[in-house]
Formats: C-alpha cells, structure tokens, sequence
C-alpha cells in the first residue's frame, strides 16, 4: 500500500492518480434503468402489480439495452458477452437479464391471460424474480474486479445497488399504484410507505460506510472520497446524492401527508438521488499509481 | 514453454522515453495509446527535490482482471503466458479497461484513425500500421509477440539505451531476467492484488 498522497493526472507522463474514464453516463444510465426496472418488477411481483411489472421489464429489457448498445463499441458483436459465464459477472449478468426478459414477459402475460397454472405458473414467476434480483445486485460485482480503484472494490456496492433497487420499486410502486392497487388496499399501502422509509434510512447508514471504507481503503480511495465530499464532485454528490435522494427523501417520507403529490415528490427525490450516485460513482473513480518512488 | 517477463531496473531508467517511442513506431498505436511509457515523479521538497523515473507496461498478469473481466474471451493468455486481445470477439464493453489494476488497457476509438497524429488525416506511416487495428475494440500491449517469434527482444527492450528494460524466460533459472530479479530482489508491482505480474522492479 503506497503511504504518499499523488496528484491527479490524467494522460500526462506522471505518477499520480488516474481517473476511471473508460466507463461513463452511457452506462450509469444503463443500470439505472436496469436497477430501478428490476426493483420495480421485483416489488410489483409480491402484489401482482401488472402495470409496475410492464414498466419494470420495460426498463430492463428495452431501456437498460438501448443505453448499454450506445456505450459498445461493437454492439452487433453483444450476443458475444454471454460467452464469460464462468468469470465475468457481465455475463452472468446478460444471462439473468435474458431469462428475466423471457420468463418476466410470460409471467405477466400468464397473470392476464391465465395461460397456465399451478407448479409452472410458479416455477415461471420463481425464475422471473431470481433473475431479477441478479439483475438488481451484478453491478456490485462487475466494478469490484479492479482493486486499484479502491472506491468501487468493496463488497458493500452489490449492497448498495440492491437497496437502491428495492427503494426505487417501491417509491414507484407507491406512484403508479396510488390510484389502482393502493386505493383498494390501504393495508399494502401502510407496509409500503414503512419498508420505503426502512430502505431510505438503510441507505443512509450503507452510503456512509461506503464512504468510510473507501476513505480508508486506499490513498485512492481517500482522493477518490474527497473528491465527492470536498472537490470536483462534491456540488453534485452532496446537494443531489446525499440531501435530496437520502435526506429529503427520508424527511417526506416519514413526515409528509400520504396524497399523491407527495408520494411523487418521494420517487422524483429518490430516483435523482440514485440517477446521480450512479453517475457520480463512475466519475470518482481513480486508480492508484502503479508504483511509487515514495516506497523509499 | 517459456514464460516471458520483464524487469525495469529504476537505477538506470532516465526518463528517456525512447521506449515509448519505438513502441508506437513498431505498433503504430494511435493518438493516445501508449502500450508504454515512462512516467516522472517529483521527489521532496525544494531544495532537496529531485526527479525519479517509473516505467509502465502490461504487466501480462498471470491471474489477469482483465481476463476475468472479459465477457466474450476475447482477452486471453497464451501458451508463453502473454495476455493478448482477439479483437474479432471483442465487443468494446472496456471492462477489462476499467478492471485493469495497471491501467494499461486501452479502447481504440473511430477518431484518432479519421484524423490522424496531426489533424490532418493519416500520414503514410499510419497508413501502413493502421491496418491492424479494429476501431471500437480493446488493445493492449503484447510484449511484441511477433518479435519473440523471431527470437527478438520486445521494441522498448531492444531500444532502451540504458538497458534499465530486461526482458526473458522467468521459468529458466539462467536468464539474465530471473538472475537479476534474484541478485536485485526484484518486486512485482501491486503485488498484494494477487494478480502475479509478470512485470518486476527493481530500485
């Protein structure tokens, strides 16, 4: 572990910390559909919430796609990434997206049509919602395979993603649902309204030990923490990340009447919060120095 | 099979870059790509500064993120050990970029080969070399695998006037490589990540 603090370079001849560049908004966008989508479909399934389900497969299958065709830079080749099954958690990834894709579409169309029933309705929404969940947590494990950016090689980032997943389901669910499944079911609405409040405040602990443990991990994750709290990030990270997607999120949550309005202004909150952690997750990321002199 | 590595020796590098030089006219690597390159740190504080020199390359890890990283297997190892790019399965999702711990992947992108070095379109030397190049795809060095075949020594090792670049067979006990990590207690960069470099240094 090297002792002494490098500047910031990017493609000059210096030793220093480099920032992460290769991975941008293209993709941040793409698991934040992906993320929110599977969250939605995934609380939307324990309700047989047909339209949270629709937009949730959407989300993934459609949305999260377009995002990540625009980041390749051969997407006619994509079906390829499949091929890494046995150590590349994009792969993995791809795989629990495709069955999702499949077995989500004939889960909701089984719960319209009644197509079939008993064991293998079962089986279809049990595949369904384990393909959902991978989908939900991958990205946690797809940025932990550098371990010289400290900020992303931790194991509370496939944590952090799950939670952000559930708490953007709910919240929509909360949204789309407010004039369909919640009006008839004030009971569903209460549980709701509690495990939203539940997931906020949960983020705040996980995203403050996120930082801690980057802070700590590495001179790079101490520049890298920085950067978002003090410097080049820190107009975007603390007013959008922290107040409005935890804080103000939390505060409407808990102290804001159940009408509708509310109930928006929570998802808006929230999913700007998540929107701009994605992006700004991407943007912080700074890889330690090969080596140093300063070892002397 | 021989299992090829390098050593920097940091007591003779002076920050020459003529490795880096050679190596873009043995490749013809576009605007950006430095498959090596010497980097330079200031050391101290005036008036005791001085200047120190650190050569970077693949370091042909023998448990490679990028590898693992890698959706397709288009980045794999080969029989000597080297870490290469197919870049006919390569789909361009820089995965193996952003995993690399060395940061010593690189993403050709559409616009260094439109322009060319200076703006202006591709000069001959780029025309040339350009052919083997796949826009969109991930690249990276190769030791000169090529060069190996032919019983040379890698370009930044074959021109690096000081000799501060030795390149060999780690697994033969009489190269001058593995003598010299021995005699000089040759270090692996980073090497509490586990990769096994095939890279050394020594001070």
């Amino acid at each position: 572990m090297q002792s002494k603090t490098f500047p910031i370079v990017n493609d000059e001849f210096v030793l220093g910390f480099r920032h992460q560049g290769e991975w941008g908004w293209k993709i941040a966008i793409a698991f934040f559909f992906g993320e929110l989508g599977s969250g939605l479909f995934f609380v939307s399934g324990f309700y047989d919430f047909t339209m949270g389900m629709i937009i949730g497969w959407f989300l993934v299958s459609v949305a999260k796609p377009l995002a990540l065709f625009m980041h390749l830079g051969h997407p006619e080749r994509a079906w390829r990434a499949i091929m890494g099954l046995g150590h590349s958690w994009i792969s993995r990834g791809l795989l629990a997206s495709v069955l999702f894709t499949g077995f989500g579409a004939a889960h909701i169309l089984n719960l319209h049509y009644g197509i079939v029933s008993g064991g293998l309705a079962t089986l279809i929404f049990v595949v369904a919602m384990v393909a959902c969940l991978v989908v939900m947590v991958y990205l946690g494990f797809v940025l932990s395979y550098s371990p010289s950016i400290s900020l992303w090689g931790t194991g509370i980032l496939p944590i952090i993603s799950l939670t952000y997943a559930l708490l953007g389901g709910v919240t929509l669910v909360l949204m789309f649902g407010y004039h369909t499944l919640l009006a008839d079911q004030p009971q569903v609405l209460a549980t709701l309204k509690s495990i939203e409040l539940g997931l906020v405040l949960f983020c705040g602990v996980i995203m403050l030990s996120f930082l801690h443990g980057a802070a700590y991990a590495s001179e790079a994750g101490k520049a890298s923490v920085a950067l978002l709290l003090k410097h080049d990030f820190a107009k975007w990270f603390v007013p959008f990340v922290l107040v409005v997607g935890i804080a103000v999120t939390a505060l409407l949550a808990h102290f804001g009447p159940t009408t509708f309005a509310v109930v928006l202004a929570v998802a808006v909150a929230e999913l700007i919060g998540d929107l701009a952690l994605k992006v700004l997750l991407f943007k912080a990321g700074l890889y330690l120095p090969a080596i140093g002199h300063s070892r002397f | 099979m021989p299992r090829w590595g390098m050593l920097f020796d940091l007591k003779r590098c002076i920050g020459c870059n003529a490795c880096a030089i050679a190596c873009k006219q043995e490749n013809t690597t576009p605007t950006g790509v430095h498959f090596t390159k010497t980097v330079s740190e200031e050391i101290g504080t005036y008036p005791n500064v001085t200047r120190a020199y650190v050569p970077l390359i693949c370091n042909h890890c023998e448990d490679a993120p990028c590898e693992r990283a890698c959706p397709t297997g288009a980045t794999y190892t080969n029989e000597d050990g080297l870490v290469l790019v197919d870049e006919n399965k390569c789909i361009g999702c820089k995965a193996c970029a952003t995993a690399c711990p060395y940061k010593n992947r690189f993403v050709l992108t559409k616009q260094p080969f439109k322009v060319g070095y200076y703006g202006n379109g591709q000069t001959p030397f780029e025309k040339q070399g350009y052919g083997r190049w796949v826009a969109g795809t991930a690249t990276k060095c190769t030791f000169c695998h090529e060069r190996i075949a032919e019983g040379k020594d890698p370009a930044c090792v074959a021109t690096c006037p000081t000799e501060a670049r030795v390149f060999g067979d780690l697994d033969d006990p009489n190269s001058k490589l593995r003598r010299l990590i021995q005699a000089r207690k040759g270090y692996q960069p980073h090497a509490e990540f586990n990769t096994r470099p095939k890279v050394f240094y020594a001070d």
